[in-house]
């Protein structure tokens, strides 16, 4: 098991945003956790990465207990997170953007490795290479939210809504370099409103409701559930 | 009926992209025209030109029979046109209320002395206003969390906050730049529904940005759909949705066939 998270709560002032949630990743796994608005998936991956504080709960990574650990220790361990809504670097070019990701990666021949390892997921990157950050369309920003957590070839990658803002095609494109990414090795682990998508390339899924996990099961299981289809898939299922 | 916002040949160059490019469109009131395409098509470029941000290098926008091409954006919303941002663009550290509160403005015509002696004036524009903010915290369904800081609330809350201020300039014309966006099906669906019934009961005209199809198809009268700045392809729902060029650019295979 790579990731096991125990009884985890977490409260912002009185909120209680998370409770006594428990989850588990294995090697190899895409794991995705679906739910509504404000159901605690933000902050479950913000906790696992340490920007958030748990009350109580145990996050151990690895074997090794990483609680209360900071964002920085975190990484270093291998996580990468990559946020909601992109937060790149607007000024900064693609390339720079991508150096930044690899901050914790020892020695330039590493760091150049791991550069041609993601320009080979996405080319388009390597084409914009020299071209500013904000500059770039929102499925370009996207892939680079990625490629920027994937520098430090990270053994969990955790994405928090990748197809947020992108049109119908990119969702379909972006999905499936989750596919790619995995297949080569990383261990996913994906936060996503569009659950139609997310349940096609998870092989276990979490739903989580008002910061308390509902229901969990292999992910084809969870898209034929009459219950998950009504709250969470719309009407496209069928 | 006249139209309520008329454009034509609309274009803008950024250097030398052309990121729109001859756009056309007639909105009358009460319609709900959807404006789609891939991402860098232009469709933000088109809000920003509507709304002042950025001047058009060429063409025309004319709102109830009066030329906005060299208008700045305060005199625009002025005239009742308001907009939500893809980036949504909150006071984070202002509470839920207070966000709503500062859009009221366009109710309060006191002035700095009113404020500083509290006179008759402007305690009741200040009763006003906050009432006014109140209702349209409840109408948005926020009203339970009016005194969360803003930027402690979930993506999807934070989309309706974002409505919620531009509901607050009391406009004609409201632009909506990918509201549904961070919600799941069931919560844009819920969305939907809240924005077809702000164009009844309000009898608001509105321009709506968004990719997710179910929401175009469920509440657009017409779409437009944009690729590389150009308009592609124009019509109902169902004509775009079965238009080949769009399926391509736009679409894909599954989702057209969903």
């Amino acid at each position: 098991m790579i990731l096991q998270v125990e009884n985890l709560n977490v409260n912002y002032g009185g909120i209680h945003a998370l409770k006594d949630v428990s989850l588990e990743v294995e090697e190899g796994e895409i794991v995705t956790i679906i739910g509504a608005n404000g159901a605690g998936k933000s902050s479950l991956l913000k906790t696992i990465s340490g920007i958030v504080k748990p009350s109580s709960g145990k996050i151990i990574f690895m074997g090794q207990d990483i609680t209360r650990k900071n964002p920085d220790a975190v990484a270093a361990l291998g996580i990468a997170h990559v946020p909601e809504g992109r937060k790149m670097f607007a000024n900064l070019t693609v390339l720079e953007n991508l150096e930044v990701g690899a901050f914790l990666v020892q020695g330039q021949s590493q760091v150049r490795r791991n550069l041609e390892m993601v320009y080979s997921v996405f080319p388009r990157l390597k084409e914009r290479s020299n071209q500013l950050a904000g500059t770039l369309s929102g499925g370009e920003q996207q892939m680079l939210a990625i490629a920027r957590g994937l520098m430090m070839r990270p053994k969990l990658l955790m994405m928090d809504e990748p197809s947020l803002g992108l049109a119908p095609v990119l969702v379909n494109a972006i999905f499936e370099k989750i596919r790619e990414i995995n297949r080569e090795g990383t261990t996913v682990l994906l936060v996503e409103q569009n659950a139609h998508k997310a349940l096609k390339i998870a092989h276990r899924a979490y739903v989580l409701e008002t910061g308390g996990i509902l229901i969990s099961g292999p992910a084809a299981q969870l898209a034929s559930n009459p219950m998950i289809q009504k709250a969470y898939l719309g009407k496209k299922v069928g | 009926m006249p139209p309520l916002l008329r454009v034509s040949h609309l274009t803008k160059k950024f250097g030398g992209l052309t990121a729109v490019e001859d756009f056309n469109l007639e909105i009358k009131p009460g319609e709900l025209v959807g404006l789609i395409g891939p991402n860098g098509a232009g469709k933000t470029t088109v809000f920003n030109m509507l709304t002042g941000i950025n001047k058009p290098t060429a063409g025309e926008i004319i709102f109830e029979g009066k030329k906005l091409n060299d208008l700045p954006p305060y005199e625009i919303a002025h005239l009742g046109i308001a907009r939500t941002f893809q980036n949504i663009r909150l006071f984070t550290n202002l509470t839920v209320y207070e966000n709503v509160k500062t859009a009221c403005h366009q109710i309060a015509d006191y002035g700095i002395l009113d404020s500083v002696f509290r006179t008759a004036q402007f305690r009741k524009q200040e009763t006003a206003i906050n009432a006014a903010a109140l209702q349209i915290l409840k109408l948005v369904k926020l009203y339970d969390r009016k005194d969360e800081i803003a930027r402690n609330l979930p993506y999807g809350h934070q989309r309706r906050l974002e409505i919620a201020r531009a509901l607050a300039l009391r406009p004609k014309l409201l632009l909506l730049d990918e509201p549904a966006a961070g919600m799941n099906p069931q919560e844009s669906a819920e969305l939907s529904e809240f924005i077809d019934w702000l164009r009844k009961d309000f009898k608001l005209t509105i321009l709506l940005i968004e990719h997710h199809m179910d929401v175009v198809m469920n509440i657009c009268n017409r779409v437009i759909v944009l690729n590389f700045g150009k308009t592609i392809a124009t019509g109902s729902p169902a004509e775009v949705q079965a238009n080949p060029a769009v399926i391509e650019a736009y679409l894909g295979d599954e989702e057209a066939s969903a």
